[in-house]
């Protein structure tokens, strides 16, 4: 999962190591009641906030981005690099709750339980919350296109 | 009038497009074909994205979302990502633990296929084996039903000829009721 939100070797080295420290700090050496649920939550989060902070970084210095934007719209549909780089800006953006569910889901490949009992919500509506991302992420990707 | 037609229109479209990828997320062509409701509207499903933008627009978009995270999916990464990850983890821990049989363990560990991958590649021919002996357990008993009830029926014509030609007493003896004592005969 950490390697498909972030998709770079060190970055998932450091969130795998700060999720362990998060947990090895919990509440002073305390043994959360799901360790599961708690490590993918905590994973999810520190990944996401790393991302957050790459996409921010990267407007910042945002030559780069320029360029990329000045490319073609046909052979940006073909860049699968772009593709996924705007879709991990995209889910970075997205409310936590729909967020939780669609990296669990799709990055994770968890079932809808899993997801349910690691967020504490029923699977059917982690399942309406994934359907609700989806249609949100299309949007936005369309409006993107159209810019 | 046709604007509110076409408006309805799209309304079916965007609720069919969130039901197939909700459900499936494959491409929305495909979750048409699984869906026996829309094959009847196939046709004019067909001309109405032909020629109204905005559905186009949108089953581009979600086509561009499927395939985001398709690609997402299969990015490739090293065999020891998991390993140097542990390792990481590992080297902020104290002088005791990092020397501890686990973390020995854990900074030589690779990530190991699950059990439905691993033995994913044999479900297909498992698939058609068992389909192959079911068929075959229903022929045999097809088979074995048929001759019985052919048996059954070859009795009952016989005796009736018997009954014809020598009289109903004597074929009565000779085909008796009972099955069991006519095997035995036999």
């Amino acid at each position: 999962m950490l390697w498909r939100i972030l998709g770079n070797e060190q970055d998932v080295c450091d969130a795998y190591q700060n999720t362990f420290l998060q947990l090895a700090h919990y509440e002073g050496g305390q043994r959360p009641e799901h360790v599961k649920a708690y490590i993918f939550r905590t994973a999810n989060n520190v990944a996401i906030s790393m991302l957050r902070r790459r996409i921010a970084e990267r407007k910042r210095m945002s030559t780069a981005i320029v360029t990329g934007k000045n490319v073609t719209s046909p052979a940006k549909e073909l860049d699968s690099k772009y593709l996924q780089e705007s879709l991990r800006c995209f889910i970075s953006q997205l409310p936590a709750h729909l967020r939780n569910v669609i990296t669990l889901r799709d990055l994770a490949e968890l079932s809808y339980a899993q997801i349910g009992r690691i967020l504490g919500i029923s699977a059917a509506t982690a399942r309406v919350y994934r359907c609700k991302a989806l249609q949100i992420l299309t949007m936005w990707m369309g409006k993107e296109e159209e810019k | 009038m046709t604007g509110i037609n076409k408006n309805n229109k799209c309304r079916r479209i965007r609720g069919w497009l969130s039901d197939a990828i909700s459900r499936h997320f494959d491409p929305p062509t495909a979750g048409f074909n699984r869906n026996p409701a829309l094959l009847g509207d196939a046709n004019w499903l067909q001309k109405h994205i032909t020629n109204c933008p905005r559905c186009q627009r949108r089953l581009l978009s979600y086509g561009k979302v499927n395939l985001a995270i398709s690609a997402i999916k299969s990015q490739p990464h090293k065999l020891d990502l998991l390993m140097c990850a542990n390792a990481q983890a590992i080297g902020v821990l104290k002088h005791s633990l990092r020397r501890a049989q686990k973390a020995r363990k854990l900074r030589t560990i690779r990530p190991e296929p699950k059990l439905r991958e691993r033995f994913g590649k044999y479900a297909s021919s498992t698939a058609n084996i068992a389909a192959c002996i079911a068929i075959m357990l229903l022929m045999k008993f097809g088979v074995f039903s048929s001759m019985d009830t052919f048996q059954t029926q070859g009795q009952k014509v016989i005796k009736q000829y018997y009954a014809s030609r020598i009289g109903d007493d004597l074929a009565d003896e000779v085909f008796p009721k009972d099955t069991n004592s006519l095997s035995n005969l036999i």
